[in-house]
C-alpha cells in the first residue's frame, strides 16, 4: 500500500480553549459523497491522543445553522463566508457552537472491478469456496481549513492511499483488505492537528 | 424427494417469495428550525388531503413493491419551516370562499407533492439509494384567490447499508426533504410575483381576517384555524 499526505498552508491557525472545529463532508456531487465513516474517524482522531482538538459533531452543527449547511446551500469557498455571517441570526447561532475552524472534506475511497475468480458450492453435505480474486483500492480526499473569525481560507491538506486487497479461498475465504480509508484518515488527521497548532 | 430435490424446491420457493415481498417505509425523520429572521408577514397554510395522505407505491424489477407514506411527515416538515420563515403561521384547514374576522393574513401557501421517485443501489449500479421529490407550491390571496404557483424540485441520496433498505429509503427521503425546505427557505424571497405579492399586502387593507375555531398547533407561535368555504376550495377575493 502507498500513501502520500501534503498541505498547503496560506496562513498560520491555532485554536485556543474552548473553541473547537467542525467537520463537514462535501455532498454536492450526484455521483459521489464523502463517506460519514471518514468524517467520523477524522473527527475521533482529533479528539483523542496528544494534542487533541474539540470536534462540533457534524449533523448537530447542520442542524443549528439550518438550511445554511446543507449540500444545495452550503458555501463553496471561503470568500462567500463575510456576506453569510453579515445576517445577526446566523452569526449568532455559529457563535453559540463555538466552532473556530470549519473543516470541508472532499472525496472518496473508490473500488476497482477487479480480477480473478472464486467458485463457492453449497451441496447437502457441505460447502465451500475455492479461488483467488483481487481488486485495487484507491482512497482521496482533500480538507480545506476556513478560519471563522478571519473568512478566510487558511490551508489545505490532501491525503491519498492507495492498495490492493486480496481474497484467496481454500474452502473457506480469507479477506485480507488494504485499509486505505483508514490510512488516508490518520494522515489527514494528523496533518490536520500540526496545522492547529494547539496553543499551550 | 432426494435432498437434492428438496434444496431446488426451497431455493425456488425463497425466490417466489423474495419477488412478493411488500416493504413500507412510514418516513420518520427530525427536522431543524430554519435559523433567519423570520419575513413579518401572517401566512396561512393549507395542506391539502392528498398531500397529507400522499404514499407512493411502486414494485421495482426485482418484484418488491414498496410502499412509502410521505403524508404525515410533510405536514410536520411545513409547520417546522413555515414556523420559523413567518411572523406568524396558521393552519387554515378548508381555503375560504367566504368573508371572516380576527385574523389579518397576508397570503396562504399550499404545498402538494406532484412527483416522487426513488433508485435502488442495483437499479443505477451505484452505492447509493436516489430520491427525487417534485413540490408544486402555490400561494393564494388571503380570499382564496390564486396569486402565483411554482414547482420546487428535491434530491437526496443515501449510501446503500447491508439488509437496511428501507432505513436508506428513509434516510435519503429525508435528505431530500431538507434540500427541499432549504430551497424554500433561502429562496422564497426571490421568486418574483411572491415578493411582489407580499410587498402590495403591507398597508393596502386587503389582508382577509379569520376568527373561527382558532386553537394551537404544534408550536406556540402558530395558531390552526378552519374556515370553510362552500366547496372547501379557493373562491374569487
Amino acid at each position: 500500500m502507498t500513501s502520500q499526505v501534503e498541505q498547503v498552508r496560506q496562513r498560520a491557525a491555532s485554536i485556543a480553549d474552548g473553541e473547537s472545529v467542525v467537520i463537514l463532508a462535501r455532498r454536492h456531487h450526484s455521483g459521489r459523497e464523502t463517506e460519514a465513516s471518514f468524517t467520523e474517524c477524522i473527527g475521533a482522531a482529533l479528539e483523542n491522543g496528544e494534542a487533541s482538538v474539540d470536534v462540533h459533531p457534524e449533523q448537530a452543527f447542520m442542524d443549528s445553522l439550518f438550511p445554511w449547511f446543507e449540500p444545495r446551500t452550503a458555501p463553496l469557498s471561503a470568500d462567500t463566508l463575510p456576506t453569510l455571517l453579515s445576517e445577526p441570526v446566523i452569526a449568532e447561532k455559529l457563535a453559540q457552537t463555538g466552532v473556530r475552524y470549519m473543516v470541508w472534506v472532499d472525496g472518496a475511497t473508490e473500488i476497482s472491478e477487479g480480477a480473478g475468480s472464486m467458485t463457492c458450492a453449497v451441496s447437502p453435505g457441505g460447502g465451500g469456496c475455492f479461488g483467488f480474486t483481487w481488486w485495487d483500492k484507491n482512497s482521496a480526499y482533500e480538507a480545506s481549513v476556513w478560519d471563522l473569525a478571519t473568512y478566510e481560507d487558511v490551508g489545505k491538506i490532501s491525503a491519498a492511499a492507495q492498495g490492493t486487497s486480496y481474497m484467496p479461498a481454500v474452502i473457506v475465504p480469507i479477506p485480507l483488505i488494504a485499509r486505505t480509508q483508514a490510512t488516508a484518515c490518520k494522515g489527514l488527521a494528523d496533518q490536520l492537528k500540526d496545522f492547529l497548532v494547539v496553543e499551550p | 424427494m432426494t435432498r437434492f430435490a428438496r434444496l431446488l424446491s426451497l431455493l425456488a420457493a425463497a425466490g417466489l417469495l423474495a419477488g412478493c415481498i411488500t416493504t413500507r417505509v412510514p418516513v420518520a425523520g427530525e427536522f431543524p428550525a430554519p435559523v433567519m429572521r423570520p419575513l413579518p408577514y401572517a401566512v396561512g397554510v393549507h395542506y391539502p388531503q392528498s398531500l397529507e395522505d400522499y404514499v407512493h407505491e411502486e414494485k421495482v424489477a426485482s418484484g418488491r413493491t414498496w410502499i412509502v407514506s410521505l403524508g404525515e411527515i410533510h405536514v410536520a416538515m411545513f409547520d417546522r419551516l413555515f414556523g420559523g420563515m413567518f411572523a406568524r403561521l396558521v393552519r387554515v384547514e378548508e381555503l375560504p370562499a367566504g368573508k371572516a374576522r380576527g385574523n389579518r393574513l397576508d397570503g396562504i401557501l399550499e404545498p402538494l407533492i406532484e412527483d416522487y421517485q426513488f433508485s435502488t443501489p442495483s437499479q443505477t449500479q451505484s452505492k447509493f439509494y436516489e430520491v427525487w421529490i417534485r413540490y408544486r407550491m402555490t400561494l393564494y390571496s388571503p380570499a382564496g384567490k390564486l396569486v402565483t404557483t411554482w414547482p420546487l424540485s428535491a434530491y437526496g441520496k443515501s449510501r446503500s447499508q447491508f439488509a437496511q433498505a428501507t432505513d436508506s429509503i428513509n434516510d435519503a427521503t429525508i435528505v431530500a426533504m431538507r434540500d427541499a425546505a432549504a430551497s424554500l427557505a433561502v429562496k422564497f424571497k426571490t421568486e418574483p410575483e411572491v415578493a411582489e405579492w407580499f410587498t402590495s399586502q403591507r398597508g393596502n387593507g386587503t389582508a382577509v381576517d379569520y376568527t373561527e375555531a382558532q386553537h394551537d398547533v404544534d408550536t406556540g407561535n402558530q395558531t390552526r384555524l378552519r374556515h370553510a368555504g362552500r366547496d372547501g376550495r379557493p373562491g374569487a377575493r
